[in-house]
C-alpha cells in the first residue's frame, strides 16, 4: 500500500459516520424502463425514482428550497436534474459517440415517485452494450438501481448495485 | 421413434412428479410446535414472556442537548430457565465512535466526490451512551460488560424462574442533530426562531427480549434491523424548560403542575369532543417562540404494558386531541407540531390518528392504550408505544402540493398503525423487518382506501410491486431475509409482503376466510412475541386454506410472477351430421388462401385438356366430395338412434371448445384469471386456483368450453396477480405502450395548483 493508499484508507474509515443507514429507509431506489425505437433511432426511456431521495439530494445541494413537487418543473429544475442523470445512466455502444440524455419531462406522482422521460439520439443499436446506471449511489450507499431494456418486445432486466455499477446487456438481433 | 417419445415423456413425468418444489409443505422450513407455540399457530399451553418495569427520570439540557437519566429496572423472569446474566440495549452506541455501522458500509472514493462531501463527513458528533454506574438497590456496584451495542450484566447468582431481580443505571449522551446525522430520533433546530424539538427515543438502556425462540435478542443493532423488547410497566419523569409541552408514551399523571387552568379546561374538553380540540394554540405557541425560559418543570407520565417508551418535548409545540371511541372505550388522539406544519397539520393530523385507530382496530384487536400520538417530525417516520414522529410539511409560504398532503397522510397513518405491529403484536423487528413494516403497510393500505376514495396508497395493489420483481434476482432477497441483509428494504419489506397480503384477501382466500385468520393472528399475538411460523400458520388453521405453496413463493423465493397465455387452440363438437359436417368443409376449403399462381393461371389458360376432352375426367375427378349420398344419411341416422337425449342435445348445442396454453416464465404460481369477451361483446371472467401448476409448474394446458364464439382472452385483467409483463397475456396479442409512450400522449405542467391559485388571486388583485 502506497502512503497515498494508506491516507485515502483512513479518511474513508474516519469519514464513514454519517450513514443513511442509521435509520431504516425504505425507498432508495430507482427503477428504469428504456426502449430503442428503431423508426426514428433513439433510445426512449422513463426512470422512476423515489421522490423523496431525489427531493433531499436537490435540498442538499441547495438546487431547490421546498418540495419538489412544489418546484415549478420548468428548464431550471431540469438544468439541476440533467447533470445528475448523464453521469449516472449511460450506455456505451461500440463505435458510437458519448450519449446525451435530453430531459423530456418530469411528473411527480401522488403515489410518491417521480417520473423522468429521457430520450437520445443512437444512430445503431448493437448486439452488445453496456450501461452505467448508479444514479443516487454517491448519496445512498444502499440504493440499488434495476433497468428493462425493451427491444422488438423482448424484455432483458438488470440489477444495478453500489457493488455493481455497470452491466452488459446483449439483446437478440432482429 | 414412438418407443424414444416414449421413455422421454416417462422421464418428464418422473421429474414433474417427484420435483414439486413449488407446492411441496412447509414443515422442514418451520420449526417444531411445542409446548410454547402450536401446530395452529397460536401460543402454547406454557407460552411465557418476560416482563422488565423502569422508573425513569431524565433531564434535557436544553442549552447543550445533553440528556441524562437514572433509572431503577425490575426484571422479572416468567421462564422455566435459570439466567445467569441480563443482557440490556444500548442503541445509542450506533452514534458512538467504534460503531460498526459505520465501519461495514460500503463505499469508494466516488462518495468523496466534493469538498462538501468531505465536509459532511467531518461533521463531529460525540455520541453513545455514557454509562456513570449499574447498582444494585442498596447501591452496590454491579458487574457488566458493553458489546459495542449490547449491555451484560452479570448477576452473584442466576436469576431462577418466577422471580424479580431490581437494579439502578445511571447515564447520559448527547443528543443528536436528527437534520445533520440523521437517525430515527434526535433534536431539529429553528433557526429563525432559535429554537429545538426534541423527539427523543432509545434513550434509556433497554431490556432485551428472552425468550423460547432465540434465547437472549442480543443481535447487534447495526441500523436497520429495529428492535424487540419486553413488555413492561413506565413511570417516567421528564424535567425540560418550563415553556415546552411534553408529548410522551402514556398517560399524564400531573396535568395540574405542567398545565395552565385554561390548558386543563381545554384538555378535559378534548377527552369526550369528536373534532380536535386546540388545546396550545398556534398564537400561544409562537408567543412562547420569543420568551424562552430558563426554570425547568417536570411532566409526570404512566404507561403500562409497553414495549417502550419515547417522547418529545419543545415549546414550540400547538397541542390538539379528540376522542375516539374503541371497543367501548375513549381513546385520546392527539397531536403536537410546530407552526410550521400548519395548515396540513391542524387540519388532519389528529382526525388521522382517530381514524387509523378504528380502523386497525376493525381489522386487528381494539386498541389497548389510552393515548395515541403523532408528532410532526420533518422528514421521517418512526413508531413507539402511543406516540410517532411523522414528516409532511408545507412550504414556507403556507402552501403544499397534493403530493405533501398524500405524504403527510400516509406517513401518519403508518406510524400511528405501528402501534399495532409491532408495539402491541410485539414480533422480533431485528430479526423480521416484514412482520412489522410489511403486516402495517398492509393494513395501511386498508386504512387510507376507508380515508378516502380511491386513495393514491403508494404501496399494497398487486401491480405496484411489478417493477422490483420482475427479473434478473441476483440481487433480490426472499422476504424471508434477515433486516440487516436484505436488498432493496423498502420493496422487500414493506412493499412485497403487503402485496402478498392483499393478494391472499382478495384473490387466492378472498375476504371473509382472509379477515377472519388475519384477525385471529392479532387476538392470539397480541400484547404478545409471536415469529413468522405462528403468522403462517394461523393464516392456513383458520382458513382451511393450505397456502404452503403461497408461503413458499412470495415468502421465501425470489421468483416473480410472469404467466404467458402462449397459445389458443379452438375447436368445435364434430356433429356427424353430414349435411352440417362437408357444408363446413366447403366453406372452410373455399376459406383458404390461394396460391397466386393458380388465380392467375384461371385467367392466361383458357381452357385446360380435360375441359376440352370430357373423355379425360374419371370417377375422381367428377365426384363431389361435398355432396351428401344416402349412405352419408343412413350411417349418421344410426348414430343418432344410439344416442341418448341428452346426448344428442350436447351433440346439437354448438358449443366452442378452446384450449389455452400457459407458460410460468417467472416461476412464481399464481391462479389463473382469464378474461374471455365473446363475438356478441359480452364479457366473462374464470378463475382457475394456482393449485392448477402443482403437478407441471412450467406450462399447463385448459380447456373452457363456451356457447358462443371467443373473440379475445386476457390474463390477469384486474391486475391482482403482480403480473409483471402483460405483453404476453392476451390473445390475440396486445402491444403494450411504454412509459415513454404514455408520457408522449399527455402534457403536464408542474406548478402546484394552491401556488397558482395564488397568483390568481393576486392577479385579480392587480386588475
Amino acid at each position: 500500500m502506497t502512503k497515498m493508499g494508506k491516507t485515502v484508507y483512513l479518511l474513508c474509515v474516519l469519514f464513514a459516520f454519517f450513514s443513511p443507514t442509521l435509520r431504516a429507509h425504505d425507498t432508495y431506489f430507482a427503477f428504469a424502463e428504456v426502449e430503442y425505437n428503431d423508426m426514428n433511432g433513439t433510445l426512449e426511456a422513463t426512470l422512476t425514482v423515489s421522490t423523496h431521495d431525489l427531493e433531499r439530494l436537490l435540498q442538499e445541494k441547495e438546487l431547490i428550497s421546498g418540495a419538489l413537487s412544489s418546484t415549478p418543473i420548468d428548464s431550471i429544475l431540469i438544468s439541476h436534474i440533467s447533470p445528475l442523470i448523464n453521469t449516472s445512466f449511460s450506455f456505451s455502444f461500440p463505435e458510437n459517440q458519448a450519449m446525451l440524455w435530453d430531459i423530456e419531462g418530469i411528473e411527480n406522482t401522488l403515489t410518491g415517485t417521480t417520473n423522468i422521460y429521457l430520450s437520445t439520439a443512437v444512430r445503431n443499436i448493437t448486439d452488445t452494450f453496456s450501461v452505467r446506471f448508479d444514479l443516487f449511489m454517491d448519496r445512498y450507499p444502499e440504493q440499488q438501481n434495476k433497468m428493462t431494456f425493451i427491444y422488438h418486445e423482448n424484455k432483458t432486466t438488470r440489477v444495478f448495485l453500489n457493488s455493481q455499477r455497470t452491466d452488459t446487456f446483449k439483446i437478440k438481433p432482429i | 421413434m414412438n418407443r424414444i417419445l416414449i421413455i422421454f415423456t416417462s422421464s418428464f413425468l418422473f421429474i414433474n412428479a417427484f420435483g414439486q418444489s413449488k407446492f411441496a409443505q412447509l414443515d422442514v422450513e418451520l420449526p417444531t410446535p411445542n409446548e410454547y407455540r402450536t401446530a395452529a399457530g397460536a401460543p402454547g399451553h406454557n407460552y411465557y414472556q418476560q416482563k422488565a418495569d423502569y422508573k425513569i427520570a431524565i433531564t434535557i439540557d436544553d442549552a447543550t442537548q445533553k440528556l441524562t437519566g437514572e433509572e431503577t429496572i425490575t426484571y422479572t423472569n416468567n421462564s422455566p430457565d435459570q439466567l445467569e446474566y441480563l443482557w440490556l440495549q444500548l442503541d445509542q452506541n450506533l452514534y458512538s465512535q467504534n460503531s460498526d455501522t459505520k465501519l461495514i458500509e460500503v463505499e469508494k472514493m466516488e462518495d468523496f466526490k466534493s469538498i462538501g462531501d468531505v465536509k459532511k463527513r467531518f461533521h463531529y458528533y460525540d455520541g453513545g451512551f455514557k454509562i456513570d454506574a449499574i447498582t444494585s438497590t442498596s447501591g452496590q456496584k454491579m458487574s457488566f460488560a458493553i458489546n459495542k451495542t449490547m449491555l451484560r450484566i452479570n448477576l452473584d447468582k442466576p436469576l431462577a424462574p418466577n422471580s424479580s431481580i431490581t437494579f439502578k443505571i445511571k447515564w447520559w449522551y448527547n443528543i443528536n442533530d436528527r437534520m445533520a446525522v440523521g437517525g430515527r430520533s434526535g433534536y431539529e433546530y429553528f433557526e429563525k426562531d432559535q429554537n429545538y424539538l426534541y423527539t427523543v427515543a432509545h434513550f434509556f438502556p433497554r431490556m432485551c427480549v428472552y425468550n423460547d425462540v432465540e434465547g437472549w435478542q442480543n443481535k447487534q443493532f447495526l441500523g436497520r434491523g429495529e428492535f424487540a423488547l419486553p413488555f413492561g410497566d413506565y413511570e417516567v419523569n421528564i424535567t425540560v424548560p418550563s415553556d415546552h409541552i411534553v408529548a410522551a408514551t402514556g398517560e399524564l399523571q400531573n396535568a395540574n403542575s405542567v398545565l395552565t387552568a385554561e390548558q386543563r379546561k381545554r384538555f378535559e374538553k378534548a377527552k369526550s369532543a369528536d373534532s380536535p380540540v386546540l388545546i396550545v394554540t398556534q398564537a400561544e405557541a409562537e408567543m412562547k417562540e420569543k420568551s424562552k425560559e430558563k426554570a425547568l418543570k417536570t411532566w409526570t407520565f404512566k404507561a403500562t404494558n409497553v414495549r417502550d417508551f419515547a417522547f418529545a418535548s419543545s415549546r414550540k409545540f400547538i397541542w390538539d386531541a379528540q376522542a375516539v371511541k374503541v371497543g367501548g372505550k375513549n381513546v385520546l388522539a392527539m397531536s403536537y407540531y410546530p407552526k410550521e406544519g400548519n395548515p396540513l397539520w391542524e387540519r388532519y393530523s389528529t382526525k388521522l390518528v382517530a381514524h387509523t385507530i378504528k380502523t386497525y382496530s376493525k381489522y386487528t384487536v381494539d386498541y389497548p392504550y389510552p393515548v395515541a400520538i403523532s408528532v410532526h417530525s420533518k422528514w421521517i417516520g418512526m413508531e413507539y408505544p402511543m406516540i410517532c414522529f411523522n414528516g409532511g410539511r408545507p412550504e414556507e409560504d403556507g402552501t403544499y402540493s397534493q403530493e405533501t398532503k398524500y405524504g403527510m397522510w400516509g406517513v401518519i397513518i403508518h406510524e400511528v398503525g405501528h402501534n399495532f405491529f409491532p408495539m402491541i403484536i410485539n414480533s422480533d423487528e431485528r430479526q423480521w423487518t416484514w412482520m412489522d413494516e410489511g403486516l402495517n403497510t398492509f393494513v395501511q393500505y386498508l386504512t387510507e382506501q376507508e380515508w378516502e376514495r380511491g386513495y393514491p396508497s403508494r404501496r399494497g395493489p398487486a401491480y405496484m410491486i411489478a417493477d422490483y420483481m420482475r427479473g434478473d434476482k441476483k440481487f433480490i432477497s426472499p422476504i424471508m431475509t434477515n433486516s440487516e441483509s436484505i436488498f432493496q428494504f423498502g420493496n422487500n419489506a414493506y412493499g412485497k409482503p403487503a402485496t402478498a397480503l392483499n393478494i391472499l384477501r382478495e384473490t387466492i382466500m378472498g375476504r371473509e376466510l382472509f379477515d377472519y385468520a388475519f384477525k385471529m393472528y392479532c387476538e392470539r399475538w397480541a400484547l404478545k412475541h409471536p415469529t413468522p411460523a405462528d403468522f403462517f400458520r394461523t393464516m392456513e388453521d383458520a382458513s382451511a386454506v393450505d397456502l404452503d405453496w403461497f408461503w413458499r413463493g412470495w415468502f421465501y423465493s425470489t421468483d416473480h410472477v410472469d404467466i404467458s397465455l402462449d397459445e389458443v387452440k379452438w375447436f368445435q363438437l364434430n356433429s356427424m351430421n353430414p349435411e352440417v359436417e362437408k357444408s363446413i368443409k366447403q366453406e372452410n376449403e373455399m376459406a383458404k388462401d390461394h396460391f397466386i399462381g393458380d388465380d392467375r393461371n384461371k385467367e392466361s389458360i383458357k381452357q385446360t385438356v380435360n375441359e376440352a376432352d370430357p373423355n379425360i375426367d374419371d370417377f375422381y375427378a367428377k365426384r363431389n366430395v361435398y355432396f351428401v349420398d344416402a349412405l352419408d344419411r343412413k350411417e349418421y341416422d344410426d348414430f343418432v338412434a344410439k344416442l341418448s337425449k341428452e346426448d344428442l342435445q350436447l351433440l346439437n348445442a354448438n358449443k366452442q371448445f378452446y384450449e389455452l396454453t400457459f407458460s410460468n416464465i417467472g416461476g412464481l404460481v399464481m391462479p389463473l384469471i382469464i378474461e374471455v369477451t365473446f363475438a356478441d361483446n359480452t364479457i366473462e371472467i374464470i378463475r382457475i386456483p394456482a393449485e392448477i401448476w402443482r403437478q407441471y409448474e412450467d406450462k399447463v394446458t385448459k380447456v373452457l368450453i363456451f356457447d358462443k364464439e371467443v373473440i379475445s382472452f386476457r390474463l390477469d385483467p384486474n391486475l391482482e396477480t403482480a403480473d409483471t409483463d402483460f405483453s404476453n397475456n392476451s390473445w390475440p396479442k396486445r402491444v403494450e405502450p411504454t412509459r415513454y409512450e404514455l408520457f408522449k400522449q399527455k402534457q403536464t405542467n408542474g406548478e402546484n395548483p394552491m401556488q397558482r391559485q395564488k397568483r390568481v388571486q393576486e392577479a385579480e388583485k392587480k386588475n
